[in-house]
């Protein structure tokens, strides 16, 4: 099973997918701190996280992320 | 540039939906510049849904067609008010083609004939406010079914509701509107990887994620031959791309194509799909490391296979590198290396095309000639926008011109050969029956097309009524055969300096078939008769340069005109007085064309 440390690593791949090198992951982002980080591109990201860890999200679940930390704890009960 | 986004693409090809966002967002300064090579088209999207993932992959796509996309999007979901109420903004933006993003969510089923009427006053309105061409999705089953097969035959379903609105709008669809076939697209995707309901509902994206850039993809190919840049010709290897095996090797017994056994079923049908191309209008050539004379001998005796002799256009059967075979085949059928297609088992025959002649499009062929058909389809490279009759004989056309060469060879004077020709050609102002041909005319030519002007069929059915105006529809033929409409002008009013009235030549289009044959010179003494008895002074003449139309750079100078400016963009601007002289010089020039009054005026006349 993946670390919460491993699966920040891992999102990070994802976020420069979407928005470049620029963006560094923490668990404290979220959608206020990055400036392209809008409705669609979220949507971008999204796609991308899935892809990356072999999971589907709910739309519910979707709407409810307001950060990368409530992401990763998402990730980790997914591929528990 | 077409070059360089292909070269970009090829790597994130075919479906990486966020690789190519990125793309576009890279190649923004690219797909903003106009430069020489590209040509600009305006297209506005009205969405029912979410377009704003859709159009960067549009202008992407249509950018590796050599278009530049200037986009309008409407307000989301506000589909029929913008259609109806054409805000000053879309106005302004002057589309050339408006794409309803809509699909089966934004219908009601209880009523598809109210349904029909809905799309047909939107269209109809578009047009008449816009003057532009519009493309309509056709609609998908709803997926789930409700109760699986039973939903065909229920006419209460939205399945078979949903059948009947899409025929019903199939039949009543006008030229201007063109139909993007998102229902079948979806259908060879398979509809539950088509839809994806659950990003559907947080977006209101018009198809799943992955899928998107094949959206896209199949809406730049329908804008792309509204613009005229759909492929023209296929030009193809014989041994192992037509038949299994090596005909030189094998022998003609020898090589595997037609029923029987796997491998000749597989390239039959290949085959199969060749010929309904060449049905549908598009050349296909023969580019082959090969000897001539057997090659014709197997075609003769190998009759069980679909493709014959005369199916192609031209052939360069000989041992010289492909990629100068390539070249002399554009040359020798007068087309633009960019219209070509290319189709060889050989990773080493496709890799030295694509390095000497990149404007051309290299099919990578699988090895598995079961799917050569669908791999070519999938490039999406000969989108029609509409079939004509010329489509339809156009390689006999072209095989009429081949033997035409020979004739030229053997005369060796010109003159006689052109006397030799006996051309008879007919000149009418453009009208209801030859608007259609005329627009698709204007959209399609490249080479001999002095301001690349292009104009939906509306605007040319205005300019033909236009009575301060001109417009002619030139048809030739000689004794290999007809060629149909050949040529189109469209002269408007204008004045000259000291006000009095002239034409000046808005549009001039000559397919590259009949060139070299002194029909310029022709069109131009009828557009100086014409002037003459109308009382027009001038036609004033303007050459605007692209990459492609250099060969009338020197057309009116030819033909007696005067350049009177120079624009920075390299435009030249001409001017020819309409008098005794001007008349006297063209018929003393006059090219052996005999005149007929056209088929439809003596039918009027009976």
């Amino acid at each position: 099973m993946l670390t919460r440390d491993a699966i920040v690593a891992k999102l990070q791949t994802a976020f420069t997918s979407v928005f470049g090198a620029d963006v560094i992951v923490s668990e404290q982002l979220s959608a206020n701190d990055v400036a392209e980080w809008d409705s669609l591109n979220h949507i971008r990201l999204i796609v991308a996280v899935q892809k990356a860890f072999g999971v589907r999200f709910t739309a519910a679940e979707v709407g409810s992320l307001k950060t990368v930390g409530e992401l990763t704890t998402l990730i980790e009960r997914k591929t528990a | 540039m077409i070059a360089e986004v292909q070269a970009l693409l090829h790597g994130v090809w075919p479906n990486d939906t966020n690789a190519l966002l990125a793309l576009h967002a890279r190649l923004r300064r690219l797909t903003n510049a106009p430069s020489a090579s590209t040509s600009v088209v305006r297209v506005a999207v009205l969405g029912g849904y979410t377009t704003t993932l859709l159009t960067p992959l549009l202008q992407l796509f249509l950018a590796r067609l050599g278009l530049t996309a200037e986009l309008w999007q409407g307000d989301y979901g506000l589909v029929d008010q913008i259609a109806l109420e054409c805000p000053p903004a879309l106005v302004d933006f002057n589309p050339h083609i408006v794409f309803l993003c809509v699909g089966t969510e934004h219908l009601d089923l209880d009523s598809v004939d109210r349904e029909a009427t809905r799309w047909q006053a939107l269209w109809q309105h578009l047009h008449s406010r816009l003057a532009c061409d519009v493309i309509l999705n056709t609609f998908e089953p709803p997926h789930p079914r409700v109760c699986g097969s039973f939903d065909v035959r229920d006419r209460s379903s939205a399945t078979a509701a949903v059948r009947r609105l899409n025929d019903t709008l199939i039949q009543q669809a006008p030229t201007y509107v063109y139909l993007h076939d998102v229902e079948g697209l979806a259908a060879s995707w398979g509809r539950s990887r088509w839809r994806d309901n659950t990003l559907y509902d947080l977006t209101k994206l018009p198809c799943a994620f992955d899928v998107l850039p094949e959206y896209a993809r199949s809406v730049a190919a329908v804008i792309g031959a509204l613009r005229g840049r759909s492929k023209r010709c296929l030009i193809l290897d014989l041994d192992n791309t037509l038949w299994g095996g090596v005909v030189g090797d094998d022998g003609i017994a020898g090589v595997r194509v037609g029923q029987g056994h796997g491998e000749g079923e597989a390239f039959a049908r290949f085959q199969r799909y060749l010929k309904q191309l060449k049905q549908r209008g598009v050349l296909l050539a023969l580019c082959s490391k090969n000897d001539e004379s057997l090659v014709r001998r197997c075609f003769a005796e190998r009759t069980e296979m679909p493709l014959a002799w005369d199916d192609f256009a031209a052939v360069a059967i000989n041992w010289q590198p492909k990629h100068q075979n390539v070249a002399q085949l554009a040359r020798r059928l007068s087309l633009g290396l960019d219209t070509f297609v290319f189709v060889d088992d050989n990773p080493a025959e496709r890799e030295i095309v694509r390095q000497y002649l990149p404007l051309v499009e290299v099919v990578d062929l699988p090895a598995d000639p079961s799917v050569f058909a669908e791999t070519v389809a999938a490039g999406l490279w000969f989108e029609a926008a509409s079939v004509t009759d010329e489509d339809r004989d156009r390689t006999e056309q072209y095989r009429a011109n081949t033997e035409r060469d020979a004739a030229e060879e053997s005369v060796g004077d010109y003159g006689a050969f052109l006397d030799s020709l006996n051309m008879v050609a007919t000149v009418r102002p453009v009208d209801a029956a030859t608007a259609p041909r005329v627009t698709q005319l204007i959209n399609k030519t490249n080479q001999f097309n002095v301001t690349t002007r292009r104009h939906p069929q509306a605007h040319v059915e205005r300019a033909a009524a236009d009575v301060d105006g001109v417009t002619l529809g030139v048809t030739l033929s000689d004794r290999f055969g007809d060629h149909g409409l050949i040529s189109a002008v469209i002269g408007v009013p204008a004045t000259t300096a000291d006000g009095h009235p002239a034409w000046a030549i808005d549009t001039w289009v000559m397919s590259c078939r009949v060139l070299k044959r002194g029909v310029e010179q022709f069109v131009c003494g009828e557009l100086l008769r014409q002037a003459s008895e109308r009382g027009i002074r001038e036609l004033h003449g303007s050459y605007v340069p692209t990459d492609r139309n250099s060969i009338v750079a020197t057309l009116f100078s030819e033909l007696g005109f005067s350049q009177v400016a120079a624009d920075p963009d390299g435009t030249t601007r001409w001017r020819l007085v309409v008098n005794a002289d001007a008349m006297t010089r063209h018929e003393q020039q006059a090219p052996p064309i005999t005149v007929v009054p056209s088929g439809r005026k003596e039918t009027e006349q009976c």
